[in-house]
């Protein structure tokens, strides 16, 4: 009974949490979102992959580096934000595939970040170094 | 552990003979203090001295210079501004002023407005009457390469292709780090980015057969671009994808010369008439194929061993059958 209410407030939530996303859909970053739990550690929900999310944080950070992103495929929710960190020596993009993000050139040690508002599969590669490739899933 | 280590060395070894094929170039000498120098030839070349490539042992052609990475400011080199004057110094020291230079891609890091005034800056310096570029991902992977061809692709058609002849010989510059959208890696071209890296597209493809179709096959061709134009290591994205079919229009010349930079070393090969050979970086080394995690700079040299692992290529025509002549100078 308790859990069933929390869950509504949980799709409550995320349904403001969309709204706001397609309000703020033309800015990329500062959307900040902390102060929200997800619905990914709650009971019951189905198990995200691991070590790519820190429990209860709507924020994600993908590492750079050795010309990789890791981790390569990550699932999040709506509204999360994810946050890129170059650790390489050389410069790279992480740039989606279908244009809904470009993060241009993160030389070392910059970020870029993006929050993810819809649902969907997002592919991303670097312009520079377009063997690199990776995904990001919105569910 | 030790016994891996060695092995290591051995498998990197192995790669860099079978890499240059030593049947086929004369590696010839290297000279105290200045680093090495190849000359590589189907004929024969007398001498490999720097004294000699200065003066009588055929016609100075032109310089290569590559990779100046201008905006780079990390190790091992910070200075790229410095060893790119130096480089230049080295040119302007010739005892034959090269008619031409060839710049082979890469001449920003980030393709910053900044980046490209300090270049052309910096070769106004040079003592030459013009010099041709051809476009490296890291002039082009925020726009396209529109900056890079406003600003240094005066002439060339298409996305920054073009020929010219100099001398009774042919030269091709290519742009494999931008394919038209017509190419075989469509899709996100976009949005700024590069996706044909390491591809030339079908509209450059096209335009490249009918370029050579009315030349006669005793012409010497030289092509000059970014990205090596054989598959060095396709792990690391060294290679053209479409390359097979470039070379299969110039299959009937007699001496072809493709010249590359993108990979920060010398590098070289023959096949046929065609003869492969990519350049240093006048910023920093990068490692040979497979001997580091990633291809990103080699961060771990010497601040007074950098010099040897960058500098310039000379091109010499030796007024024989033989193919040009290829002399790569380190900087130290």
């Amino acid at each position: 009974m308790r859990l069933q209410q929390k869950a509504k407030r949980k799709i409550q939530l995320a349904v403001v949490l969309i709204a706001l996303g397609i309000l703020l859909a033309g800015c990329q970053t500062a959307v900040k979102t902390d102060e929200h739990k997800m619905d990914t550690a709650a009971p019951g929900a189905p198990k995200t992959q691991p070590n790519v999310e820190k429990p209860g944080e709507n924020e994600v950070q993908i590492v750079i580096e050795n010309f990789a992103y890791v981790p390569s495929e990550v699932t999040i929710s709506p509204g999360t934000k994810v946050t890129w960190i170059n650790k390489d020596e050389a410069p790279h993009t992480a740039t989606s595939v279908d244009q809904k993000f470009n993060s241009g050139g993160l030389d070392t040690d910059d970020k870029f970040s993006f929050v993810f508002t819809e649902k969907g599969d997002y592919q991303y590669f670097c312009t520079l170094h377009p063997h690199m490739k990776a995904q990001i899933k919105v569910k | 552990m030790k016994d891996q280590l060695e092995k290591k060395e051995n498998v990197a070894d192995e790669r860099k003979v079978k890499g240059t094929d030593r049947r086929d170039f004369l590696k010839c000498m290297a000279w105290a203090g200045t680093g090495l120098a190849f000359a590589m030839s189907g004929g024969l070349l007398s001498s490999c001295s720097i004294e000699n490539f200065g003066s009588e042992k055929g016609t100075l052609s032109f310089v290569q210079i590559s990779d100046t990475h201008i905006g780079f400011s990390k190790e091992p080199n910070p200075k790229v501004v410095d060893t790119l004057q130096a480089a230049i110094d080295r040119i302007n020291a010739l005892p034959q002023r090269p008619p031409f230079l060839l710049h082979t891609g890469d001449l920003t890091h980030l393709s910053k407005p900044e980046e490209f005034d300090t270049l052309a800056e910096i070769l106004k310096g040079v003592k030459t009457d013009q010099i041709f570029f051809v476009p490296g991902e890291h002039d082009t992977f925020v726009d396209q390469g529109k900056q890079f061809l406003e600003r240094f692709g005066k002439g060339t058609q298409g996305k920054g292709w073009q020929s010219f002849d100099h001398n009774g010989t042919h030269y091709i510059g290519l742009n494999n780090v931008v394919a038209a959208s017509s190419g075989p890696t469509p899709g996100s071209f976009a949005n700024g980015g590069n996706e044909g890296l390491g591809s030339l597209g079908r509209e450059q493809l096209e335009w490249l057969e009918k370029d050579v179709a009315g030349l006669t096959a005793s012409t010497p061709i030289v092509v000059f671009t970014h990205v090596p134009l054989w598959l060095v290591y396709p792990q690391w994205g060294w290679g053209t994808e479409d390359s097979a079919q470039a070379l299969s229009f110039l299959k009937k010349f007699g001496s072809v010369t493709v010249l590359n930079g993108h990979i920060h070393q010398v590098m070289q090969k023959v096949e046929g008439n065609v003869t492969f050979h990519t350049a240093r970086s006048t910023a920093y080394p990068q490692p040979a194929p497979g001997t580091a995690p990633s291809p990103g700079p080699m961060k771990d040299v010497p601040a007074e061993k950098l010099r040897s692992t960058i500098g310039i290529t000379q091109v010499r025509y030796i007024e024989t059958n033989s193919p040009l002549a290829l002399v790569d100078t380190a900087l130290a």
